[in-house]
């Protein structure tokens, strides 16, 4: 910071601060990202133990994964036709690893790890480990799922971000290759001809500028529903707002689905830590203050205690159902996203 | 009234205003879906579907006025 008291003929110049620096991860962070491998484990093993029951007709857990698939691909069918199946297996995986992620968050091990911040003040240290790189900390329920996480969320929005833009891209220039329609339609009719087929470099541009027209898009329809001599005055100043419009809602579909996910399980973690943790004191203080002793003496602690932990154990068992949910959410905005991108209207 | 006064007070009325419009609108919906639910009990798969879909939507307007709550208490 530039002092007051010498001014040399030049000023000093401030030291630039940067931006934002790259501290080393914090083991905490680490175990985030030993948890998304475990994730990623859970999934992979579980399809991979299903190998052997596939067959014409599925036995147990062949028979959920083609459940889930079916399932999956009934929505694509309502939301884009035939060519929905294209996408299924993507944002299956999608929906299994945040699945498998959200549930991961709820389970009630008592997890050996670094604790900070206000968990820290819960824990009990076990042993002071001659490594200075963390302290192992006994301590309950620390969220280290994946998705508790604004990072990973921002990945996995990041990700479908990156999925629609490239499948729309991709439609459009399969739509400038073949000529002006799309290769079949629902009904497996034979392409319209409304412009001779191109070549692939001519249609990579074509397509490219055809997706980027997509960005104007309320605006023909406005253009055709309006009389001759107001359309040339309205459409234009709402052309340029709709294209803005339409840039900022690309930004903000990554936004909410990030805060989205992340919120429900972080919320919901936070929820149950903070219901065991008053838990904890009550069943501490039943035994050990006389002022809790006063306050409801030991019997009332101890019923306190118990319901607190009932409560938790509640919130842990809609977690579960929150976990789906936000999955399917998840997936549905994904395939939604998809769909809006590849559509049509020839 | 110090800093962390003031970010304490913030964090509170940020969840709690952002709950008020999403009780109102979940259980606009459910009233809604409930209905068709009975006047159609056939397509309540269908409905429910919608129905769990929008409510998730609605939640999330909810949930980011958590993170704001969450962000603020954690610079108290």
């Amino acid at each position: 910071m530039p002092t007051e008291t010498e001014a040399p003929v030049g000023h000093a110049v401030e030291a630039a601060k940067p931006f934002f620096t790259f501290d080393s991860p914090s083991a905490h962070d680490m175990m985030f990202v030993i948890w998304t491998w475990v994730a990623l484990l859970v999934v992979v093993l579980v399809a991979w133990a299903a190998r052997k029951d596939i067959g014409i007709i599925p036995r147990r857990w062949a028979g959920v994964f083609e459940h889930i698939y079916d399932w999956i691909a009934d929505l694509a069918h309502g939301m884009m036709g035939k060519e929905g199946m294209r996408y299924v297996p993507f944002v299956m995986t999608i929906f299994l690893f945040v699945l498998a992620s959200n549930w991961l968050a709820l389970l009630p091990l008592p997890v050996l790890g670094p604790a900070e911040g206000e968990a820290a003040k819960y824990s009990i240290v076990v042993s002071e480990h001659p490594w200075h790189f963390f302290r192992w900390e006994f301590h309950e329920f620390q969220l280290e799922a994946p998705t508790g996480n604004l990072h990973t969320t921002l990945a996995l929005a990041l990700i479908s971000f990156v999925a629609f833009n490239f499948f729309g891209l991709r439609k459009h220039y399969e739509m400038a290759r073949s000529g002006g329609g799309h290769g079949h339609d629902d009904h497996g009719h034979a392409p319209h001809h409304g412009a001779p087929a191109r070549d692939p470099i001519t249609s990579l541009f074509t397509g490219f500028f055809t997706w980027l027209a997509h960005f104007i898009e309320p605006t023909p329809t406005l253009w055709k529903s309006l009389d001759a001599p107001m359309k040339y005055f309205l459409v234009p100043p709402l052309l340029v707002l709709f294209i803005g419009l339409n840039i900022i809602e690309e930004f903000a579909r990554i936004i909410s689905l990030t805060i989205r996910l992340f919120g429900n399980i972080f919320g919901e973690h936070q929820v149950k830590f903070w219901l065991f943790v008053a838990m904890g004191m009550f069943a501490g203080g039943a035994l050990v203050s006389a002022q809790a002793a006063a306050f409801a003496g030991v019997a009332g602690n101890a019923l306190l205690a118990v319901l607190l932990w009932g409560s938790s154990v509640f919130v842990t068992l809609i977690g579960t159902l929150a976990g789906f949910i936000q999955a399917f959410i998840f997936m549905v905005l994904t395939l939604s996203y998809i769909a809006h991108a590849v559509a049509t209207e020839h | 009234m110090t800093n962390a006064a003031f970010i304490a007070i913030a964090a509170a009325i940020a969840i709690g205003l952002g709950t008020i419009g999403t009780g109102l609108g979940q259980g606009n919906a459910i009233a809604h879906a409930m209905e068709a639910m009975g006047r159609n009990p056939e397509a309540s798969g269908t409905i429910r579907t919608s129905l769990l879909i929008g409510l998730a939507f609605i939640e999330s307007l909810c949930i980011y006025a958590l993170v704001i709550a969450f962000m603020l208490y954690g610079k108290i």
